[in-house]
């Protein structure tokens, strides 16, 4: 489907049915990589939210991607999230979530996963984190990662491949 | 292991661990739900019923606060200025030995037979005060 509203003209692509196919498209992949930026699952789908908001503004405005909408989406989560970061004093927690442990909501596997995540995530700089994750768990190319980070395509490779080299030190850590 | 190999097995190892993620993530809500309201989209984690009872709560404590707090003014005797207040020479009821605060002996500055008045060594102790020449 992604593909198909990529070939679309411009003017089906500014239609609100175009949008529609396009939220569906990539919402699962917009809150896995929002999972991926706050680490917290309801946060995820608040930020694919927003997204899903100023996304949906830009579009109405003529301001839509020129090409493949998940880079232009993640940019926007990407961005939402650093602004989140730098308004945050203390965490926010709701009433509704304060009694509600993280065990009674999440299954083991769950766990392991986010718990897998997360040693990746120690191992490996800020940045080439997710370098390594637009790239093997998104599928992204150099210009696109490179757009979402703000870096150049060589940026891009160089982070890709000293990522992986340090994890090619720390065999373990693909092994769990 | 080599490089092609490396990148596919972690390749797999992220799309497996972002599956098992991916498994308990809610399926997308209707966009129109989600451009209308912030939290619209989400009614099964926060609901109404909840927020409503939490403002009715609130407000019935706000209630309760009010209605007791003039209840509370409305009993309070009438400020009177200091000075229209006139000392009372009635005596206290309580008789000194019924009173609980007895009265402790007051700070004497006799010293133990024998020592040196208190005055005596503040003054030895003290460094003479300068003395102060008028020009």
């Amino acid at each position: 489907m992604l593909r198909a509203i990529e070939s679309a003209p411009a003017s089906t692509l500014e239609s609100e049915g175009a949008f529609e196919r396009m939220y569906v498209a990539t919402w699962p992949r917009l809150c896995r990589y929002a999972w991926v930026l706050v680490r917290h699952h309801e946060d995820a789908e608040d930020v694919a939210a927003e997204t899903m908001r100023r996304a949906y503004g830009a579009w109405q405005t003529g301001r839509g991607p020129a090409g493949d909408p998940l880079p232009w989406l993640f940019v926007i989560a990407r961005r939402i999230v650093i602004d989140r970061n730098k308004r945050r004093v203390l965490p926010w927690l709701p009433l509704s979530r304060a009694a509600e442990s993280p065990a009674a909501v999440d299954s083991f596997g769950r766990l392991e996963a986010a718990a897998w995540f997360d040693q990746l995530r120690e191992c490996l700089s800020p940045r080439q984190h997710e370098a390594i994750l637009l790239r093997f768990l998104f599928d992204l190319g150099d210009d696109e990662i490179g757009r979402i980070m703000g870096l150049s395509p060589a940026g891009v490779r160089t982070n890709v491949s000293r990522g992986i080299a340090t994890l090619r030190r720390r065999p373990e850590v693909l092994d769990r | 292991m080599s490089a092609d190999s490396f990148e596919r097995v972690l390749r797999d190892r992220l799309k497996a661990g972002a599956a098992e993620l991916d498994r308990s993530m809610p399926p997308a809500p209707s966009l129109q739900a989600l451009l209308v309201s912030p939290q619209a989209y989400r009614p099964a984690r926060r609901p109404a019923y909840l927020r409503l009872g939490f403002g009715l709560a609130v407000a019935a404590a706000l209630a309760v606060a009010l209605i007791s707090g003039s209840l509370l003014l409305g009993q309070s005797p009438a400020v009177r200025p200091l000075s229209s207040i006139t000392p009372s020479a009635t005596p206290s009821l309580a008789t000194p030995s019924q009173s609980l605060i007895t009265a402790s002996p007051s700070p004497s500055l006799a010293s133990p037979s024998g020592w040196p008045p208190v005055t005596a060594v503040t003054a030895e102790l003290a460094p003479p005060l300068p003395t102060i020449y008028e020009s």
